[in-house]
């Protein structure tokens, strides 16, 4: 009460202007901390860093978009089932084959699923070099998981020419596709 | 504990008395008098020049104490005034007015009014107003200020006077008193009534014939309201004490002659100058000499200080008494409140003094403050609007802009990044829980998110190291073949017998091996072009070994043929492929 009683108009200026300066103290250091941030922001290794960070991911993001639209075994896909209908394609045209799937842990920490193809036991085992090699091709264009890491290509059977002489020009295969993943 | 320091400042004495404690119970804890000589330099600055070396030396710490000060009476005019209000508020406004035609010797414009309630009802109230020149009490203040004492608030002897009687239990309420005080210069007489103030009169009698100047009373003044005409500044000293005396025991006779009281006066108490031709106190109090007793009423001394100073001598404590009074008023003692600083003379303690420079510069720091926050403000605006640029341009890039007709980079982007690009590149509003640049720091992460979702499902996203292709290893061996052209020859590859990925060991890393049967045709052509094939192979930077086999001949000659042609090759040392060169379909 003392203190209201001692109150004038000079010393209400001072008290509300020292608050007041104050106030304003606390929201310039604010508003510098904040105009610091900025002026980080905007050097070169702030905004225009991370725009071009940015814009390299969102082009890394459209090649995954078309690849994606590209890839025909996904993840949740069942490989064999991959393979047959490469081996069904109408630029392949070898139709049926025989698959044998086997895990094997050749690099630690991962599985390789090993997909051994081979023409169909007693069916059509003669194809042109043209459907083999497309077929092979199309075994890793058509996904970034498949690696062909065995093919063994050779004379149809029964057709064997000897070394000095020229065959039929009608191949059979066997082959095994990989696809490697982290062990679970 | 509270401190009050009482100073009297006369015309060539002035005593200083410091008393802790309360009003009540006052302690003296220091005192000390000093006195100038008559003639010479200018003796209110002789009084200050005295006072000040007196403090020092004495080291009194007066820092925290109340300094009142007391001044000779002879410089005030005294008037009754009687009012239709009793209200303190109303008092002061209408003082000087009222006051005004009372002082016709002065311009009221130069005066200090003080004024004491003799009497109050609520309806009426009877003043006794004290005036002062204003240069007379800014000189005495000057004089204790130049000393290192600046009062608080100061007061006529009159005041501090009827304030020690008060405190002395020597103000009997049913009856009247006469306090003396006997200056150097002036004697104050202070009539009390049944304990209150009745009246002031202030004589000019003059001990050391020293130069005055007191006011002139004004004419038709009561006599007993009025100052009395001074004594003739030429006569002896012995002598002048002796007139003293005289003329102040028949000012005395007279006061105590005077009627219109409702009490008589019972007693005389008197203080100040030792003044032997009036009357002499022995160490009880009893009074002796020619005035001992005047109109059947004894002389007595205002012994205020027998309590709080008993190791004083009686003289030594009656000329402290002025300073006493106004000690206890500076303790909190209201029997009178006197009030002579006021005005343009008022004090002003080290806050007061700061006022105006603190609320200037208080002013000054807002105004600054707030003029920097504005120009702030703007500039973290424009930054905001560069960012904001930033942000727009990369929705340009990302998505496309409808206003230039242009595509964007990400056609296919998810309704999430779609959405959240072109929020935020409409303004801040787009997302009000971010800053601009975390905008941007979360539309990052939502195409990470989307690139990551996508690797997941292709599958890709895995940090182990895929098998080597056979199939590209045999396409890199056939393409150095196709190279060769006619170099080779007619040649033939009868038969792949493997191409295949062999994971790497700790010596060795990971590689493709195939081994093929070929036929080559001609005579020496053959054989050299075997060598030829050879050589070039073991030249690529990608072949690891090459196994020599050993040829034959072709059966009926023409030509050799070898089985088991062994290449390893580290398909990660293959360039890439250039567009001509890459698959078939």
């Amino acid at each position: 009460m003392k203190l209201f009683r001692s109150l004038n108009s000079t010393r209400i200026i001072i008290i509300g202007s020292f608050i007041g300066a104050l106030t304003m103290g606390g929201l310039v250091y604010a508003q510098k901390q904040k105009l610091a941030e900025l002026d980080e922001r905007l050097r070169p290794s702030g905004a225009p860093q991370l725009v071009a960070e940015l814009q390299t991911r969102a082009l890394e993001l459209a090649n995954l978009q078309r690849l994606a639209d590209r890839e025909q075994f996904k993840q949740r896909d069942d490989a064999e089932y991959y393979m047959r209908s490469v081996a069904s394609h109408n630029y392949v045209n070898i139709g049926t084959v025989d698959t044998v799937r086997s895990d094997n842990e050749r690099r630690q920490g991962a599985i390789d699923t090993i997909i051994t193809i081979k023409p169909p036991r007693g069916g059509k085992n003669a194809y042109t070099r043209d459907s083999i090699s497309n077929f092979l091709y199309k075994l890793e264009a058509d996904s970034r998981r498949v690696r062909v890491t065995r093919i063994a290509i050779r004379p149809e059977s029964g057709q064997r020419a000897r070394p000095h002489e020229v065959g039929g020009d009608r191949w059979t295969f066997d082959i095994d596709a990989t696809i490697r993943q982290p062990k679970e | 504990m509270a401190r009050s320091c009482g100073i009297r400042l006369g015309q060539r004495h002035a005593s200083l008395v410091l008393l802790d404690g309360s009003a009540k119970r006052p302690k003296l804890r220091a005192h000390l008098e000093v006195e100038t000589p008559v003639g010479g330099e200018d003796p209110l600055d002789a009084l200050a020049d005295a006072l000040k070396s007196a403090v020092r030396s004495s080291k009194l710490k007066l820092a925290d104490a109340e300094i009142r000060l007391a001044i000779d009476s002879g410089l005030a005019a005294f008037r009754p005034l009687s009012l239709p209000f009793a209200d303190k508020a109303k008092i002061e406004e209408v003082l000087k007015f009222e006051i005004e035609s009372r002082l016709p010797q002065w311009d009221i414009e130069d005066v200090i009014c003080d004024f004491h309630v003799r009497r109050a009802t609520p309806v009426e109230s009877d003043l006794m107003v004290v005036a002062v020149r204003k240069a007379d009490l800014a000189a005495r203040i000057g004089v204790a200020t130049r000393a290192g004492l600046e009062p608080h608030d100061a007061e006529i002897e009159a005041s501090a006077l009827f304030e020690a009687a008060r405190h002395g239990a020597l103000l009997a309420t049913d009856a009247a008193q006469l306090l003396v005080h006997v200056g150097e210069r002036t004697t104050t007489l202070v009539v009390a009534e049944g304990g209150r103030l009745a009246s002031i009169r202030a004589l000019q009698l003059d001990l050391l014939g020293a130069p005055q100047d007191a006011p002139v009373p004004a004419e038709g003044e009561p006599d007993d309201l009025a100052t009395a005409a001074p004594l003739p500044a030429n006569v002896a000293a012995p002598e002048r004490r002796r007139n003293v005396a005289e003329r102040l025991a028949r000012e005395l006779l007279r006061t105590l002659s005077a009627g219109q009281r409702e009490f008589a006066i019972a007693a005389v108490y008197v203080c100040g100058t030792h003044l032997p031709e009036l009357v002499e106190f022995d160490a009880q109090g009893n009074a002796t000499g020619p005035h001992a007793v005047i109109a059947d009423v004894p002389l007595a001394p205002l012994d205020a200080l027998r309590e709080a100073a008993p190791e004083l001598a009686l003289a030594e404590r009656l000329r402290l008494v002025p300073a006493f009074g106004a000690a206890l008023h500076g303790l909190g003692a209201n029997g009178l409140t006197p009030h002579l600083r006021r005005e343009d003379l008022r004090y002003a303690g080290k806050f007061e003094r700061l006022e105006v420079p603190l609320g200037v510069l208080g002013l000054f720091l807002l105004t600054l403050t707030t003029a920097l926050y504005i120009v702030d403000y703007k500039v973290v605006q424009a930054r905001e609007l560069d960012l904001g640029a930033w942000i727009r341009s990369n929705d340009n890039y990302l998505l496309g802009s409808t206003t230039n007709d242009t595509r964007g980079r990400l056609p296919l982007a998810p309704d999430a990044i779609k959405n959240y690009s072109r929020a935020i590149a409409q303004g801040p509003d787009g997302d009000l829980e971010r800053t601009r640049f975390e905008q941007l720091e979360r539309l990052r992460g939502l195409i990470a998110s989307e690139i990551v979702r996508l690797e997941n499902e292709l599958g890709t996203r895995t940090e182990i190291e895929p098998p080597q292709s056979a199939l590209e290893a045999l396409t890199a061996a056939l393409d150095v073949i196709h190279g060769m052209g006619e170099q080779l020859g007619r040649f033939a590859i009868r038969e792949v017998v493997r191409a295949e990925y062999r994971p790497g060991t700790a010596g060795a890393p990971d590689s493709v091996s195939i081994v093929l049967n070929m036929t080559f045709w001609g005579d020496l052509e053959a054989t050299r072009a075997y060598n030829d094939l050879m050589n070039e192979l073991e030249r690529q930077p990608w072949v690891t070994a090459v196994a020599r086999r050993a040829t034959n001949t072709l059966e009926g000659g023409g030509g050799i043929y070898v089985d088991g042609l062994g290449i390893d090759i580290d398909t990660k040392k293959i360039p890439p492929p250039s567009r001509a060169s890459e698959g078939a379909l």
